[in-house]
């Protein structure tokens, strides 16, 4: 009877929580990412510019760990039962990947282009050594950061 | 739209480029699934269970990110990258990622 | 190679699709997955129940003897031997009911709660508060006819059966993912407690009957359930997830029983001094 009430107060709070917090974060993303639009990030090695006009070159990281809420957690539980896509973490792995970008971003400071873009995925937390569960996942976003000489 | 995971494609130039594409997809394999792989793995060889889920699911990480691309009126994504990850036992994601470019 | 800075609009990498749905969706999947397989393995096994043999069900019995081992044979637990061996001597012989077990014992253990126990091998253990708190020989002969109704109809065994059932049917589904099978083992319970409030309701009614066969009435018999009923000011939703029924509806069943059988509500007999103690 008490775990019933405890695990819905934990499922109501994690889904209410939760849900607000992550649309906090996106409308947060979206705002960062129209600033940063003229920062471009992308996985190529090469840009249209000569060895010459580049002023310097270095290499920027960033990273984020985001984890799931309790509801999500519940729901993410049941979907690996009946197998398919696990539509609860998609917004975790989304808000990860673009926060890292946007903090690599952030530390390119007024570089103009990001070059060799690499983006990396993995699950840590208080859980990661058990298997079974995801207590939260980190993504990593490198790059080299380059800055033109201004004319 | 052309996908290469090389820097540019070839026999074309490209024009413009619009910056990072990116498509994910988390799935997850049914107790079935995963009865049937423990019973394989006794004996070894491939679990085609597996093999089809992941590919069914990189596909559908594929088709996310060339839907991005369109968005954004680029018709290639070179430097094409595909990333796997465990998110939790039974479900893996599969990332692909690569930049949008208009070629000619 | 030039740069053309685009904004994207929506995000493909997110379904949008509504998660409650998805959680009302899957939920009702996998409890309708369990609850059949728990009532298939039920149905198998309240036959396996019903013909288990007597030596194994000592043997099960012997699994709960550190319930009762620290219980001493004093004054109180003598007389209510004696009540109970008379009781049971009125058990009616059925053939094609299953064998009872040869004997039953009473164990008085110490604690605060008034509550008694079938165990599996005859053992009924009744707690000392139990006896203290009881006004009438008449109540205490109806908990024990209660106790020897749940062997009657061979409860000990099935709640015992039906809980490794669940136990063994949410560990092969979930393995290790404690959040979820407790979950859903909660959300079973709470079936099994109705389950389990059926069977209580049926041993109350079987007692009614061996009481008035014993001592030609039936007076006392309601008189435990109103005393918990006082007692605890627990409210009556939380009787739902309970493994009893709420007391007051117990009394109303029992009295509507009495009423239709036209059983006779004579003097109670007090309790002797050696219950007391």
């Amino acid at each position: 009877m008490e775990q019933i009430i405890i695990f819905i107060i934990l499922a109501v709070l994690g889904y209410t929580a939760g849900t607000l917090a992550e649309r906090k974060h996106y409308r947060s993303i979206e705002t960062r990412e129209r600033r940063y639009l003229n920062l471009p990030a992308v996985t190529t090695k090469k840009e249209s510019f000569k060895e010459s006009e580049v002023e310097n070159a270095i290499l920027v990281s960033g990273n984020a760990v985001i984890s799931l809420d309790y509801f999500k957690r519940i729901l993410a539980g049941l979907r690996n039962i009946f197998g398919g896509e696990v539509v609860s973490y998609e917004t975790l792995i989304d808000r990860a990947r673009r926060e890292a970008i946007l903090r690599m971003k952030e530390k390119a400071g007024r570089a103009d282009v990001i070059l060799n873009l690499r983006i990396e995925t993995s699950s840590i937390g208080q859980t990661a050594n058990k298997r079974n569960t995801i207590g939260s996942i980190e993504a990593i976003a490198y790059g080299t950061a380059i800055t033109l000489k201004k004319t | 739209m052309i996908l290469t995971n090389i820097e540019s494609v070839p026999g074309k130039s490209i024009v413009e480029h619009y910056g990072l594409v990116s498509g994910s997809t988390v799935r997850a394999k049914h107790v079935g699934r995963d009865i049937m792989a423990g019973l394989k793995n006794i004996v070894g060889g491939e679990l085609t269970g597996y093999t089809e889920l992941l590919h069914d699911s990189r596909q559908q990480a594929t088709d996310r990110m060339t839907e991005q691309a369109r968005q954004l009126g680029a018709n290639a994504i070179v430097n094409v990258r595909f990333a796997t990850s465990a998110v939790a036992q039974g479900a893996s994601e599969l990332y692909v990622y690569g930049t949008a470019v208009r070629v000619e | 190679m030039k740069y053309v800075p685009k904004e994207l609009r929506g995000n493909v990498n997110v379904s949008r699709t509504s998660p409650l749905k998805e959680f009302a969706i899957l939920l009702g999947g996998i409890l309708g997955i369990v609850i059949v397989v728990y009532a298939a393995l039920g149905i198998a096994l309240d036959l396996v129940v019903t013909s288990l043999p007597v030596s194994i069900e000592q043997k099960l019995g012997s699994l709960y003897s550190s319930v009762y081992e620290d219980s001493e044979v004093t004054p109180a637990g003598t007389a209510l031997q004696l009540m109970l061996d008379r009781l049971a001597a009125e058990i009616p012989t059925n053939k094609d009911s299953v064998q009872p077990p040869p004997e039953y014992k009473i164990h008085i253990i110490a604690n605060t709660r008034e509550n008694a126990l079938a165990l599996p091998g005859g053992n009924i253990v009744i707690f000392s508060a139990l006896v203290k708190g009881a006004g009438s020989k008449n109540e205490l002969a109806f908990v024990l006819a209660h106790e020897l109704g749940h062997f009657a109809n061979r409860d000990h065994l099935r709640g015992l059966g039906r809980r490794l059932v669940l136990l063994a049917a949410s560990a092969a589904l979930f393995g290790g993912d404690s959040r979820v099978s407790g979950f859903i083992m909660n959300s079973l319970l709470s079936v099994e407690m109705k389950f389990s409030q059926h069977q209580e309701s049926a041993a109350d009614l079987w007692a009614l009957d061996l009481l008035n066969r014993r001592y030609g009435h039936v007076a006392g018999a309601t008189d435990f359930f109103k005393r918990m009923s006082k007692q605890e000011n627990r409210g009556r939703f939380s009787y739902y997830f309970a493994t009893h029924p709420f007391p007051e509806n117990r009394i109303r069943t029992l009295e509507k029983k009495i009423e239709e059988k036209e059983y006779l509500l004579k003097d109670k007999t007090l309790l002797d001094a050696v219950f007391k103690n």
